[in-house]
């Protein structure tokens, strides 16, 4: 059954909010940080001083809550169990070659992009973009599960490339498995032949990117030095909640708001063909 | 200081360690958890090749494209062998 015309011109126009809304905070964000930011001092950048107002022990809260969520989650799926709207579901995945192939691909693809363009002059001043990563959502929206794992992998390979390889890497790499599972349990059809799905998606980039940022931030902080009576992170607490945490987010955010879902538009027949879909790839079994 | 990346390799070993029982276990996720594990230890060895090549520390200058190269090398090579057993399988089922 076909959405009627009044429900389209709804979607259509949530979809255009969000996507400007987030557009221009990703744009705002990336200005203000080339403009404002002086490396030491991260109350000198506009969204570091309104992050660090509210404290860290606000964070740390918020933190530590989506990361218990975060990783529930991956241990969940791992496990058969899945989310289906508001209820917890039993599914299976065969785990075959194809599903490992999968991941092995994406793993490839995006710690291959990253690394490929580490370093690379996108926009003189903004050399810290990462156009891979718009991948994420790409590969989480068409692949799930798999995709979602190989994006993990990616990520941890890419530190490797970029000499950031440590015990961060670990926060890293369930964060990059939320920045791309977001997307796949959001987007009710990752077609994106409608404007509703279109509206999922980019409100499903908004929040991985926050979440992502957040799990990473919040395990490094934990980490750092001066909280943990073991330090294994040298990021100190302000520069974490101060810089990191926004960098991340704003990182991930513009290039994925712009890229993202143009790419699995073009991508969706040619994934659906060769059946890689995650919808055609896995079995619902029960609902609980 | 190595303690940092100790731990990183360690916990990256237990995954994998995981990922066989699990297999052993004949639990179909065991596969993908041991394919997990096996992928942090394999950018092991591209961050113990990169220590003994000496690139970590070097300025950017004097590595000049090379880790940009490799990792387009990853992305090729790792894309498509991914493609090529994706298409081997496909074909196998289609002639079955």
């Amino acid at each position: 059954m076909s959405t009627p015309p009044k429900e389209k011109g709804k979607w259509l126009v949530i979809t255009v909010i969000v996507a400007v809304l987030a557009l221009i905070f990703g744009i705002w964000g990336a200005y203000t940080y080339v403009t404002e930011f002086k490396w030491g001092e991260p109350e000198t950048w506009t969204l570091s001083r309104s992050i660090l107002m509210l404290g860290s022990g606000f964070w740390f809260v918020v933190g530590a809550i989506l990361w218990i969520v975060g990783t529930a989650f991956l241990i969940m799926e791992l496990a058969g169990y899945t989310f289906m709207g508001f209820k917890i579901t039993k599914f299976k995945i065969r785990w075959d070659s194809i599903d490992i192939a999968i991941m092995a691909l994406t793993a490839a693809v995006y710690g291959g992009a990253l690394a490929a363009t580490g370093g690379l002059v996108v926009i003189p001043g903004f050399t810290w973009i990462r156009p891979a990563n718009a991948l994420t959502p790409v590969f989480g929206v068409l692949f799930g599960l798999p995709g979602a794992i190989g994006t993990a992998i990616g990520n941890f390979i890419a530190d490797a490339f970029a000499g950031y390889l440590g015990w961060g890497s670990i926060g890293g790499f369930v964060g990059n498995f939320i920045l791309a599972y977001i997307p796949y349990k959001l987007v009710s059809d990752p077609s994106l032949r409608s404007p509703r799905a279109w509206a999922e998606c980019y409100l499903s980039i908004i929040i991985a990117s926050v979440w992502c940022s957040a799990y990473i931030s919040w395990w490094l902080y934990i980490w750092s030095p001066g909280v943990s009576p073991v330090p294994l992170v040298g990021l100190p607490p302000i520069m974490i909640w101060g810089w990191f945490f926004p960098f991340v987010i704003i990182n991930n955010l513009l290039v994925s708001v712009i890229l993202s879902p143009p790419i699995i538009y073009i991508l969706y027949p040619v994934v659906k063909n060769w059946g890689l879909l995650w919808k055609d790839r896995i079995t619902i079994l029960s609902r609980k | 200081m190595q303690t940092p990346i100790i731990a990183t390799l360690i916990f990256s070993i237990v995954i994998l360690v995981i990922g066989v029982i699990l297999t052993l276990l004949k639990k179909p996720v065991g596969k993908a958890v041991t394919v997990m594990g096996a992928g942090l230890l394999i950018t092991f060895l591209f961050y113990y090749a990169f220590v003994a090549a000496g690139v970590y520390g070097k300025p950017p200058e004097k590595i000049g494209y090379a880790l940009n190269i490799l990792g387009l090398i990853v992305l090729v090579v790792g894309a498509g062998l991914a493609i090529h057993v994706i298409k081997k399988i496909r074909l196998k089922e289609v002639t079955k």
